[in-house]
């Protein structure tokens, strides 16, 4: 009972004054209180406050529960009120690496406090890399860039192999001007990330700076490109992350499933998302691909058209966002059984913008398929696959073109260009079909069967895995 | 159901990311070093207009007892009669533009020599389609104001952001172009105190929502062209939630960025859009505008501040097109590599290595950043390094300008500050329950002259206690009396703010540079004194929104002496004065020098 009044008067006192800051939060038993959280209306939220600090009030001793608590408010922007409970945990579990690591990550707009609380929190444990990079990054940040270096190389050796650490030593080296040291590091993080755009800014300056005006325009044009990632994996941090609960959390959760593939992940979290903003077509067109991603191709159309009037409603909806929702419209009708429904939609596609590979690609194979106007197909396909990579070509255009061919009766044409397109896309099994079927027609059942079983084993389940095998019985069986 | 297979060819087509096309940079001349010492004729003329010049400290002055506790700055706003009372704020609607405006300009419209004062005006709450009249307020040889908007036409009644000042066809008075969210609007200055609307003539048109906007001439031809800085294109039906899942005001990644405008002045009145053939090709969702000699190839370049977005450093090819080497030369990202919310710009020399350096403002959480330029042709962010990054992360900082406000010889950083998202309320704030959580204390920087800032605002009086939501900010001086004034403009209305910062006995040294009949914007003015050189700018347009008095000032320490003043026009050639003195403001017209 003792060590409890303890607690909450330790907890009192720390939220008036903690490190000398005031704190901005209210507190109710002891337990910090966002100001405006009776100006939240998502009950989801409240409810995921409430239910934390009430296991707070129940377990004051507990140092998890303080963190749980923590992490909900670090989550929801409520920095001062996550630091609070941080601190509590802190002093109750005074040896635990990661209280003071979650501390740390509350206080980003104020790198010298920050960096403090790193330097305690690596005290407890120095093996935790994201650790090292955010001391650096703060110590950086308070113009202590000589010790910022030693921590950054300290992860790169905790965590070889990692770019996010040769990018900052890159950096640091760069604002130093020894730029040869700059180049190298940059150079390394470039070789294990290909996709960082900050490198390559990074690298523009630094072959500028050594004269080398070719290779820094070469990066500057690099850098344009989007990152595919910046930030080091940190399993702590994602524990802050699971604590979400807004509008913002669902969508980014949903996000970076759908980016990773899992459709089914990536369903469950969007369904929430636009349950909570029904305006937003993005969330509704990245909802109803996730639903085609798991075959739920009714509930994939709903979603979809209910992407399409959100952005009927939108002004400046982006031309390439409308793209994407007209031609997953298309897909999700053919898979629900309406292919009638998808040739509209790739028209549609196809007119709002008539240079658009993928629409001309698409539209092309629809036709193809579905025998339609097989002169519009041809004409589609050759002006898609006469477009180059750098242009934004797709190889896939060419197999798009072979298979006009090849529905035109034009085997030898079709042979042709799906011989290459299988070069370019070794890893698709329906190219290999198609390419199969050009050797059948053309009578080569030697090679027909060779191509029908590499898709197979490609693959057993792609759109033509039926028709393959079909194919491979019968020739086996001639 | 052979449609199945589009999908399996389209889904990594999905996750394909789109770059914009860049411009690379083509080779440029390297920068033309500041040279002196050749001898040189003297001709120059002293500034004709001015009510009362300023002079020295008096030896009365310097022999009162000195008073180290006095506020830097005095608010002077309601002896100056400038306004009763303050307009309303806007309504919090959570609509983006009645945060981010609007601006305020210094200049002399009625070449009487003293500073008259441009508002730019929302409209009022709640009626965003309401005329929302500028203000013009005249100087009265008594020093106070009066507007005169309406009797001098000038009252332009859209929804205003900020303005771009300068003499456009060369008649020796001030035109000003009005940026708007909507329609902008062209002024021009008759000469006898009104201005007409000419906007249509001069070929201006669009429905845009223009931010900045500055006057420079960057084909050389002799007259002021014009680049219009735009911000997004803004969707009222588009509403964001913040984390916590409270309304807040939309950030620019929710909506498209666009092209800003380069307009070509033809010389007869009319201006024509170049801005594709210039090869301004890249949209962005620009706030802030400074155009000078960055790569100092002697050509006039424009920076371009933009909001979460890679800033824009069009650089002039010569040959009437420019290319963005914002990339390449370190002023796009800062330096992590990062994309930041850049909203207003300033440049100058900040370390005295006769380099222009850039500093632009920034949202709370971030940064504001300081670009040095260096020996190598790029510029390195030293925001840490200079002091300032330690101070000013907790902001959300809008107009900016280096300036010498005590006349010690290098120059000094103000800010002003206003958040865009909720905050916690600073001590102080009194604007009402809802934007208390959004004002914040403007800011003031001492620099050490390398380029190392201290900050003093707890020094600076009213300038940085008034805790308000602060955006426009012009630089002039208003008094006449040798220092630099400041004006900002909040949310609701302007407030001026009287240099009383005790220079002891540092001097001091004002340059007008005239080409023909107008002020030379983009003039580069050294003053060559035995113990430093000084490089100044003609230069009105930088800051957000706004436009300050177009003079180069120099705060000279205890130099007593100046040995020459060298001036790179716009065009190129380069010219050397002898000055009379120094405490004065000089007015140097091209051709009274000697040619280098």
């Amino acid at each position: 009972m003792k060590k409890i009044f303890l607690v909450i008067l330790s907890v009192c006192i720390g939220i008036a004054r903690v490190d000398g800051v005031v704190s901005q939060s209210n507190t109710s038993e002891g337990i910090p209180v966002p100001r405006d959280l009776e100006l939240v209306s998502n009950m989801r939220l409240v409810g995921a406050v409430d239910s934390a600090r009430t296991t707070v009030a129940h377990n004051p001793a507990s140092a998890a529960a303080w963190g749980r608590l923590g992490h909900v408010y670090l989550a929801h922007e409520w920095r001062a009120e996550a630091a609070d409970c941080y601190r509590n945990a802190v002093k109750i579990e005074p040896g635990a690496f990661r209280w003071l690591y979650y501390l740390g990550r509350t206080l980003d707009n104020d790198p010298a406090k920050a960096a403090d609380v790193y330097a305690r929190a690596l005290a407890l444990d120095e093996a935790y890399a994201p650790a090292h990079i955010h001391y650096a990054n703060a110590l950086r940040s308070s113009g202590k860039s000589k010790i910022a270096g030693r921590h950054f190389e300290r992860a790169l050796e905790l965590a070889p192999r990692n770019p996010f650490s040769e990018l900052r030593l890159g950096q640091l080296a760069l604002s130093a001007k020894r730029f040869e040291t700059a180049r190298d590091h940059l150079l390394r993080a470039l070789a294990l990330n290909p996709k960082q755009s900050e490198v390559h800014a990074a690298l523009a300056q630094v072959y500028l700076a050594l004269g080398n005006r070719d290779a820094a325009n070469r990066h500057a044009q690099a850098a344009q490109m989007p990152t595919n990632y910046n930030e080091m994996p940190d399993p702590l941090y994602k524990e802050v992350e699971k604590a979400g609960v807004s509008k913002f959390w669902f969508t980014r959760r949903g996000r970076g499933y759908f980016m990773a593939k899992d459709f089914k992940r990536a369903a469950g979290e969007l369904a929430v998302a636009v349950s909570e903003d029904e305006k937003n077509p993005l969330i509704w067109y990245l909802y109803g691909v996730s639903l085609l991603g798991i075959e739920r191709d009714n509930e994939a159309v709903a979603a979809l058209e209910r992407a399409l009037s959100a952005s009927r409603g939108n002004d400046h909806q982006n031309e390439n966002d409308l793209l994407k929702i007209y031609n997953s419209l298309a897909i999700a009708h053919g898979r629900a059984g309406s292919p009638e429904l998808a040739g509209p939609y790739l028209q549609k596609a196809l007119a709002l913008n008539p240079a658009s590979i993928r629409a001309m690609n698409n539209l092309a194979f629809y036709y193809a398929e579905n025998d339609g106007n097989l002169d519009e197909a041809l004409n589609l396909a050759r002006k898609a696959a006469e477009v180059g990579p750098d242009e934004g070509g797709h190889p896939m255009s060419l197999d798009t073109l072979g298979w006009v061919y090849f529905k035109r009766g034009n085997y030898s044409a079709a042979l042709k260009t799906l011989t290459l397109a299988a070069k370019l896309l070794p890893d698709s099994p329906t190219v290999y079909y198609h390419l199969g079927m050009a050797y059948f027609e053309n009578r080569d059942t030697r090679n027909a069967l060779k191509a029908f079983k590499i898709a197979s084993k490609l693959s057993s389940n792609f759109p033509e895995a039926d028709e393959t095998k079909a194919m491979i019985r019968q020739i086996e069986s001639q | 159901m052979r449609i199945k297979s589009i999908l399996l060819r389209t889904l990594p087509l999905y996750l394909l990311c789109f770059a914009a096309a860049i411009h690379v940079a083509t080779g440029r001349t390297p920068p033309v070093p500041i040279t002196a010492g050749a001898p040189y004729v003297t001709q120059i003329t002293q500034e004709p207009h001015l009510k009362d010049p300023p002079k020295p400290f008096a030896d009365d002055e310097l022999s009162r007892p000195v008073n180290l506790s006095a506020p830097y700055f005095t608010e002077i706003t309601s002896e100056l009669q400038l306004s009763d009372a303050p307009d309303p704020l806007p309504d919090g609607t959570y609509s983006l533009p009645e945060i981010m405006g609007g601006g305020v300009s210094l200049f002399d419209y009625d070449n009487d020599g003293d500073l008259d004062l441009l508002q730019i005006v929302c409209p009022p709450p709640g009626k965003p389609d309401r005329r929302a009249p500028n203000r013009l307020y005249r100087q009265l040889p008594d020093g106070t104001y009066r507007n005169v908007a309406s009797a001098a036409g000038l009252d332009d009644p859209g929804y205003g952001q900020g303005a771009a000042v300068g003499d456009t066809d060369n008649d020796g008075d001030l035109d000003v172009y009005v940026t708007n969210f909507g329609r902008d609007a062209f002024y021009l200055n008759n000469g006898d105190g009104a201005f007409v609307d000419a906007t249509a003539a001069a070929g201006f048109s669009g429905d845009h929502w223009s931010s900045s906007a500055a006057f420079f001439d960057y084909d050389r031809d002799g007259d002021l062209d014009l680049y219009v800085v735009r911000y997004l294109l803004f969707d009222s039906g588009v509403t964001c939630r913040s984390r916590n899942d409270r309304t807040v005001y939309c950030g620019p990644q929710s909506f498209d960025g666009v092209l800003d405008a380069l307009y070509r002045n033809n010389g007869d009145g009319t201006f024509s859009d170049v801005t594709a053939a210039a090869g301004i090709a890249s949209p962005g969702k620009g706030l802030g505008v400074a155009c000078a000699d960055l790569t100092g190839d002697g050509w006039i370049d424009i920076y371009v501040a933009n909001d979460q977005e890679a800033n824009h450093l069009w650089v002039n090819n010569g040959d009437g097109t420019f290319t963005d080497e914002a990339v390449v030369r370190g002023v796009a990202f800062n330096a992590y590599g990062e994309a930041e919310a850049s909203m207003g710009v300033t440049v100058g020399d900040v370390n005295g290595d006769g380099r222009l350096d850039l500093f632009m403002t920034h949202l709370r959480d971030e940064t504001n950043t300081l670009y040095t330029a260096t020996e190598y042709g790029i510029f390195v962010d030293t925001s840490e390094a200079s002091g300032l990054a330690a101070v000013d992360r907790g902001y959300t900082g809008f107009g900016c300008g280096f300036f010498d406000y005590d006349n010690d010889g290098d120059l000094d950083l103000a800010l002003v500050n206003g958040a865009v998202r909720r905050g916690s309320k600073f001590p102080g704030a009194n604007v009402g329950e809802f934007w208390n959580v959004y004002a914040e204390p403007n800011l003031l920087f001492q620099n050490d002259g390398s380029g190392v800032f201290t900050h003093i605002s707890a020094l600076a009086g009213a300038f940085a206690n008034q805790v308000e939501v602060s955006r426009g900010l012009a630089f002039g001086d208003v008094d006449l009396d040798g220092d630099i004034d400041m004006v900002v403009a909040n949310l609701n209305g302007i407030r001026v703010f009287r240099n009383d910062a005790l220079s002891l006995d540092n001097h001091w040294l004002r340059v007008r540079a005239v080409d023909g009949n107008r002020d030379a914007i983009g003039a580069e003015v050294t003053v060559v004194t035995a113990e430093a050189e000084f490089v100044g700018l003609i230069l009105p347009g930088y800051s957000y929104l706004s436009s300050s008095q177009s003079r180069a000032h120099f705060g000279l320490g205890t130099i007593e002496a100046v040995e020459s003043i060298e001036i790179k026009w716009p065009d190129g050639g380069r010219e050397r004065f002898k000055p009379p003195g120094v405490d004065r403001e000089l007015t140097l017209r091209r051709g009274s020098g000697d040619a280098l």
